[in-house]
């Protein structure tokens, strides 16, 4: 059976073309504060939370 | 490990995930993965013990890096909530996870799509009912956003853009507004509930919208479900899927404009941007109650040539709706 046609992709930037040029998005986001963890197994597990006053201090 | 086979009759991928036949089914309360970890309990998925929106790469994963994603948002550390009776606040906040998850996933390159949907109710096979979601991230544009961008050509502009100018026009099948968002039952609705929840404005996708957009969004989202919700006064079920523009090149590529506000507001096709507009913010609604205790089923006509039998018309079933999302209030 052919390869399905993504294989063949070639490599592209990291930011599609609408995306060009942006600044990646910061740790926070809007309203809410980002905490990376990795789970036993590896496995990515993010925690958002509504910013509290100290933390836009 | 996943498999992707392309179905050359229908010019389409299956994602054979095997593992998947062994994933979490049903579980108990007692014994549900996306509640918090209290002291003294089981380990779940979440090792906190409260929390208020977690995501987290799915343990069975339809695709993974290094050919796509599979995430679970669980939107609340309450097991007995749903989108509809989150806090305004936390629907909100759900809006900005999402579109952080779009930026982050969109950036790889393995992920050409960013699909987040939920599946409520065991009548869409839910296997969990912890109130949560999913997102996949697929490392090829899948079918259905591929016919929007085809849309869009056939139209000469924004489909959707279009699309809502003639819903507004027409007005029948409207069932909400807000100063950024419309809801109705789409003109040729495959589903006898179908909604369409869209933006007023042209946002390719979650990252365009203003912070007031992403507050009336979920404004009209939780509009909606509660609506649904009160329709047969029970727990509705339905498919919820975002759909928003690719995050992998589009051919053919042309600069993404909006159609003009006069072309909007008199209904008229779009600007002539072809397939230029590479999408438009709009989350739709695949409910598949008929009636109260009556499911629609996708069967000979719908599976094998592609045409859905409707057993209701969408300005009933839109006026029907009205009438529950003004009980709801």
């Amino acid at each position: 059976m052919p390869e399905p046609p993504h294989r063949f992709r070639r490599p592209r930037p990291v930011y599609p073309d609408e995306m060009a040029g942006k600044p990646a998005e910061p740790s926070a986001c809007g309203p809410l504060t980002i905490t990376r963890l990795a789970k036993d197994d590896g496995r990515a597990l993010i925690v958002y939370a509504r910013k509290t006053d100290s933390d836009a201090k | 490990v996943s498999e992707l086979r392309f179905e050359e009759l229908r010019g389409e991928q299956v994602d054979y995930a095997i593992h998947r036949q062994e994933r979490t089914f049903l579980p108990t309360r007692e014994h549900c993965p996306l509640c918090p970890t209290r002291p003294g309990g089981p380990q779940t998925e979440i090792p906190l013990p409260a929390f208020e929106i977690v995501v987290f790469d799915n343990r069975f994963p339809a695709f993974e890096a290094p050919l796509g994603a599979a995430e679970v948002v669980v939107y609340t550390d309450d097991h007995d909530a749903s989108f509809a009776t989150l806090a305004p606040a936390r629907a909100e906040a759900l809006m900005w996870v999402w579109r952080q998850r779009y930026i982050e996933l969109g950036a790889r390159a393995d992920v050409d799509y960013v699909y987040i949907f939920e599946n409520r109710g065991v009548e869409v096979g839910v296997t969990l009912h912890h109130p949560h979601g999913q997102i996949y991230g697929y490392p090829f544009l899948p079918p259905v956003p591929k016919l929007e961008l085809a849309a869009d050509a056939r139209l000469g502009g924004c489909a959707p853009c279009t699309l809502l100018a003639r819903e507004l026009a027409d007005g029948r099948r409207v069932l909400y507004e807000n100063d950024s968002v419309v809801v109705y039952v789409p003109y040729a609705a495959r589903w006898a509930y179908e909604a369409h929840v869209v933006m007023r404005e042209h946002r390719p996708s979650l990252r365009d919208c203003e912070p007031a957009e992403l507050r009336l969004l979920a404004d009209a989202l939780q509009t909606l479900t509660r609506g649904y919700d009160a329709l047969f006064e029970r727990p509705f079920p339905y498919v919820m899927a975002v759909h928003q523009a690719p995050t992998a090149p589009v051919e053919p590529t042309t600069p993404v404009e909006p159609p003009a506000p006069t072309d909007v507001a008199a209904g008229v096709l779009g600007t002539g941007t072809g397939a230029g507009a590479h999408g438009h913010l709009h989350v739709e609604f695949y409910p598949p109650l008929r009636t109260a205790d009556k499911l629609k089923y996708l069967a000979g006509s719908e599976q094998g040539a592609g045409t859905f039998i409707s057993d209701t018309l969408p300005e009933e079933s839109a006026a029907k709706l009205r009438e529950a999302i003004a009980r709801a209030a």
